[in-house]
């Protein structure tokens, strides 16, 4: 049965563009030739600079592969890449069919918080127009009746948002030590 | 009193499902300037999405996506 893995390269790259993409390819070759493999995806993310220094290398040839294939195979690759001393780093994670999903869903979620943010953005869009052209009102008309609605409006809404820190400071008032601790993050950040 | 508010897993807020080790950008705002994982308590991550995200850095830092220590502040 064949299963889903990624797999992510690191090669020196002091060697040059050639002998990288030959062995990018081999790699590849590798995975296709083997019974049921299949690439799905290559993803050649290029030179970066190493977080910590690797056999005194401060660079990297990044490069992630997303393929199917044997569960045999994948100690073979292993063993490939490991005695190629042009391979830096590797690492090979099988992709259970549960993080596939999350992955789906993710997509799905993150879609709709979207839509609700742009909601949210466009209701507060529309708020300022309204204050806006109330004001526009006032300036043209100067009349009291649209000057005292204005008023009012403004007046509600700050009300509303005031009113809502203050339950949450009430609910709060018993984890002053966690609060503090949540300031200090909060400087952190 | 400052700032009073509550925890939030910022996963939830911004429908993360699956951490990614990949994704250095996400993983990097939940490590110190030093290269420390930040504790739950602090971060307000929930328990199961902590468990994962430690996972992702150890992974992100074993492929030097992420440093183990970083002493220098950038």
């Amino acid at each position: 049965m064949t299963r889903q893995y990624e797999m992510m390269v690191i090669l020196d790259p002091a060697q040059g563009d050639e002998v990288l993409a030959k062995q990018i390819e081999k790699i590849e070759e590798m995975i296709t030739s083997s019974e049921g493999g299949e690439i799905l995806n290559t993803d050649k993310w290029g030179k970066k600079r190493l977080a910590y220094e690797i056999d005194s290398k401060q660079f990297g040839y990044y490069i992630v592969f997303e393929y199917k294939a044997l569960s045999s195979l994948q100690a073979e690759l292993d063993r490939m890449l490991r005695l190629d001393s042009n391979v830096v780093r590797h690492m090979i994670l099988h992709i259970p069919e549960r993080v596939l999903k999350l992955k789906e869903r993710e997509e799905d979620l993150k879609a709709s918080l979207e839509l609700r943010r742009k909601k949210i953005a466009e209701q507060s869009d529309d708020n300022v127009v309204v204050d806006m052209l109330g004001k526009e009102a006032v300036a043209a008309a100067e009349g009291d009746d649209s000057a005292e609605a204005e008023a009012e409006k403004k007046d509600e809404a700050p009300a509303e948002a005031e009113a809502k820190p203050e339950e949450k400071a009430d609910e709060k008032a018993d984890e002053k030590a966690d609060a503090k601790e949540e300031a200090k993050a909060e400087d952190k950040d | 009193m400052m700032s009073i508010r509550k925890k939030v897993d910022r996963f939830h807020e911004n429908g993360i499902l699956y951490i990614d080790y990949k994704d250095v950008k996400l993983l990097s705002r939940f490590i110190t300037e030093q290269g420390k994982i930040i504790p739950r308590r602090i971060s307000g991550t929930c328990a199961k999405n902590q468990r994962m995200l430690e996972d992702a850095i150890k992974r992100a830092r074993f492929m030097a996506l992420l440093p183990y220590v970083a002493d220098t502040p950038r």
